[in-house]
């Protein structure tokens, strides 16, 4: 691209090594076998300057001109300046110019004139200024033909648009105000609400802080009022329990006190400490004895009632009928007749306990057999009632043999009720 | 005859909807009258995005007016924008939220919008990656919770809310510290607002320690640092109903925070330290752990040197509750003279808390 704008006068070469500059003499190879001109690489050159270039060069100290070569330069300026004279000298010089003249030096230089059949060419160039733009065709102004008439208008006669907008304008413009001051006036109706409305909320704020703080304080000293009196509860507790406690161990000391002596008393008269042989002799000897008295007593009894039953009908047979009894002498058929009718026996019992208090000699037999003689039960008898009462089985044999004799004591009982109200009839009777 | 350049053709005459561009308002076609909103709501709805964007473009432009925003709810705007809230780019997503928030600033618009169910899309948009997006839909959910109902409502339908925001609370520290203060104004919302549930749900999350860390490295500005402490304050309120707030602010350091905070240069920054420590010296735990911190001494010096009435309010508040403990009752016997006039102030919230410190100050077992 470069090429087809420019076009070189001397085209520029690359440079060549040294070894490769044009040869002196023209070689007989044929151009083709010429080895090709290699460009050699410039920064090699040593024609070449390195280096910076803005400042003033300063050579290197083996670029420095050596001193000989220094000396063989002068030696050879002055070998040419010695050869120039000479040559001078050898030259005829130019004759002395003429009086009145002087012989002026000029350069012809300037004058010469190569004579060749070239013809010196020069190229020149040209510019031509820009096309001019076309003046204005000048105004026709044809010719003034009729009747000239003028006329003029002065401000106001047409539409003035000063006046003419001042309403519009006023329109425009006041409600554009108006609206911007509506505007204004709510948005700041807005801040003032913002404004009452963190005051208020700062006001609340306050507001409930004071309340939780009296709350808690409230609560605190309802905590301290109920811890106090949960420990004056506590402590009264305490004391009534103390109290109690002691009032209990007293009672307890006063109370045991005799705990012992009153525990062996009951046990003792309830029978636990007991002699075992009286035990053995009350609870099975002495209702055996007694068994067998009463048997045997039963026995007398019935062989008397037998001999009295014989001697009656003896009797009986020898005399005739007797008249009516006397009342005292009723009374003992009566009891005659008691003595088989057991409906009377309970009476005959009573009259019976009453005889045999009146007489001594009487043997009387319990109904439940044992015990002694006395009248009134001591703790022996007792004891051995209980134990009677709790030796059932035990004493069932001789109880079981004691209910005949029971029945046979009855009778001897009435017996002796009827021969004892006989005997006091017969005291009575006396008497009167 | 001067020759002039050619000019590009005009686009206010018939051009076909294939042919709008998102350009500048003086080329919008505009309908006349009460065609105008409902033709705007329309075009939405249209199949041509430049037409869409536009037509968002214009609803931008009309809706600051409360009657184009009544008219725009009767015209059904809250279900039209629904799709657009999920729209692939980003100038689409972020006209469509700023005209929820300019219908939500409204509580006719709050009512529509709770009730088609936005909400959700809003939480997801606080995390889109376009600046605009995010900024929308916080200043939308900050217009949705004025209210306790509101509030309510949206925990209700979608609890997750809080973790979103207290995820923003982390992001936007390192993107942009005006959307951060959006992001803890509406956390404010929700603490005010939701009560203990909605506090003991940022607890589980961490979020003690969180605005703690936001408060003790200074980032951002007074406006960041003022909001943070709010919403400790907030959160510290619930001491004595909620065990974790105490355990919590032990184990991230809070009380030491905002004995620092106290000294900050900004009277705001101040007011709302001394309302955290105010509402956690409820506590007596955290009330010794204040008196040992120094937190008298600030006390002293507020009530000495400020004037304004919101930080007088508080301190003498948190004195009366501090006083309490009687190391600090003895730090502020200096003062009594000052709280004696506190108790004339003008203000009738300063005054009545000049006189509860006066109170406790002077009590004696």
């Amino acid at each position: 691209m470069m090429n087809a704008q420019y076009a070189y006068a001397s085209e520029p070469r690359p440079a060549v090594a040294a070894t490769q500059r044009k040869a002196k003499y023209r070689s007989d190879e044929p151009a083709g076998n010429l080895p090709p001109n290699r460009p050699v690489n410039i920064m090699y050159d040593r024609r070449i300057y390195r280096g910076n270039t803005y400042a003033s060069p300063i050579l290197p100290a083996y670029t420095q001109p050596d001193a000989l070569d220094q000396q063989r330069q002068m030696q050879f300026k002055r070998k040419l300046k010695a050869a120039r004279r000479a040559e001078l000298q050898r030259r005829p010089r130019t004759p002395d110019a003429v009086e009145g003249r002087i012989h002026m030096e000029v350069q012809t230089e300037l004058y010469l004139e190569e004579l060749s059949d070239t013809v010196p060419e020069a190229a020149v160039g040209t510019q031509t200024d820009a096309f001019l733009d076309r003046a204005p065709s000048p105004l026709y102004v044809p010719a003034k033909l009729g009747v000239d008439v003028a006329t003029q208008i002065v401000d106001g006669d047409l539409f003035d648009f000063d006046v003419e907008v001042e309403p519009l304008l006023e329109v425009l413009v006041g409600k554009t105000l108006d609206q911007a001051r509506a505007e204004v006036l709510e948005e700041a109706e807005l801040a003032g609400l913002r404004r009452r409305q963190r005051d208020f909320a700062a006001r609340r704020q306050a507001e409930l802080v004071e309340v939780q703080r009296l709350e808690q304080a409230e609560r605190r000293r309802v905590e301290e009022k109920e811890r106090r009196k949960a420990e004056a509860a506590r402590v009264l507790a305490e004391k009534q329990e103390s109290a109690a406690k002691v009032a209990a161990a007293s009672f307890a000391a006063a109370y045991l006190a005799n705990l012992v002596p009153a525990a062996l008393a009951s046990l003792q008269d309830d029978g636990f400490f007991y002699n075992a042989r009286e035990r053995e002799i009350q609870q099975m000897f002495l209702p055996w004895l007694t068994s067998q008295v009463d048997a045997r007593v039963q026995r007398l009894d019935v062989a008397r009632q037998l001999l009295d039953g014989l001697l009656e009908a003896a009797v009986k047979q020898i005399t005739p009928a007797a008249p009516a009894p006397a009342p005292q002498a009723q009374a003992a058929p009566a009891s005659a007749a008691a003595d088989t009718d057991p409906a009377a026996a309970a009476t005959s019992n009573n009259s019976m306990a009453v005889d045999s208090t009146n007489q001594p000699d009487q043997p009387t037999l319990p109904d439940n057999g044992g015990g002694s003689g006395s009248g009134a039960p001591s703790t022996d008898e007792v004891s051995a009632k209980a134990t009677d009462d709790g030796d059932g089985d035990a004493t069932a044999a001789p109880e079981s043999e004691a209910q005949p004799a029971d029945a046979l004591n009855d009778q001897q009982g009435d017996r002796q009720q009827s021969e004892g109200e006989t005997a006091a009839a017969d005291a009575s009777a006396e008497e009167t | 005859m001067p020759v002039t350049a050619p000019t590009a053709p005009s686009a206010t005459a018939t051009a076909s909807p294939a042919s709008h561009t998102y350009n500048d308002p003086t080329r919008q076609n505009w309908a006349f009258g009460h065609r105008a909103i409902p033709k705007l709501i329309g075009e939405v709805q249209s199949a041509d995005e430049a037409l869409q964007l536009q037509a968002l473009h214009s609803l931008t432009c009309r809706l600051h007016e409360p009657v184009d925003v009544q008219e725009a709810l009767v015209a059904g705007a809250v279900p039209a924008i629904s799709q657009l809230l999920s729209h692939a780019k980003s100038l689409a997503r972020a006209r469509a939220v700023e005209i929820v928030v300019l219908l939500t600033e409204h509580e006719q618009g709050r009512a529509a919008v709770l009730g088609h169910s936005h909400v959700e899309t809003l939480i997801k948009l606080i995390a889109d990656p376009a600046e605009a997006v995010r900024g929308h839909a916080l200043q939308a959910l900050w217009n949705l919770s004025q209210r306790t109902e509101q509030v309510q409502q949206i925990y209700t339908t979608s609890p997750h809310v809080i973790d979103h925001l207290l995820r923003a609370v982390t992001a936007e520290q390192s993107r942009s510290y005006q959307l951060l203060t959006r992001v803890l104004e509406t956390l404010l919302h929700f603490f005010h607002h939701g009560g203990p549930p909605v506090v003991a749900h940022t607890l589980k999350l961490g979020a003690l320690t969180t605005l703690t860390k936001l408060l003790k490295s200074h980032v951002g500005g007074q406006a960041v640092r003022a909001a943070a402490a709010e919403d400790l304050a907030a959160i510290c309120i619930h001491v004595t109903t909620l065990p974790d707030v105490a355990k919590q602010a032990h184990d991230a350091g809070l009380v030491p925070v905002l004995v620092e905070t106290m000294d900050d240069p900004f009277g705001a920054v101040r007011a709302a330290a001394v309302q955290a420590a105010m509402a956690l010296s409820i506590h007596v735990a955290s009330k010794q752990q204040l008196v040992a911190g120094g937190v008298a001494e600030k006390l002293v010096r507020m009530v000495g040197e400020d004037q304004d009435e919101e930080l007088l309010m508080n301190a003498l508040t948190a004195i009366a509750s501090i006083s309490e403990d009687y190391t600090a009752r003895y730090a502020f016997q200096d003062v009594i003279g000052l709280i004696e006039q506190l108790k004339a102030h003008p203000n009738r919230a300063v005054a009545k808390a000049a006189a509860s410190a006066m109170q406790v100050v002077q009590w004696r077992p």
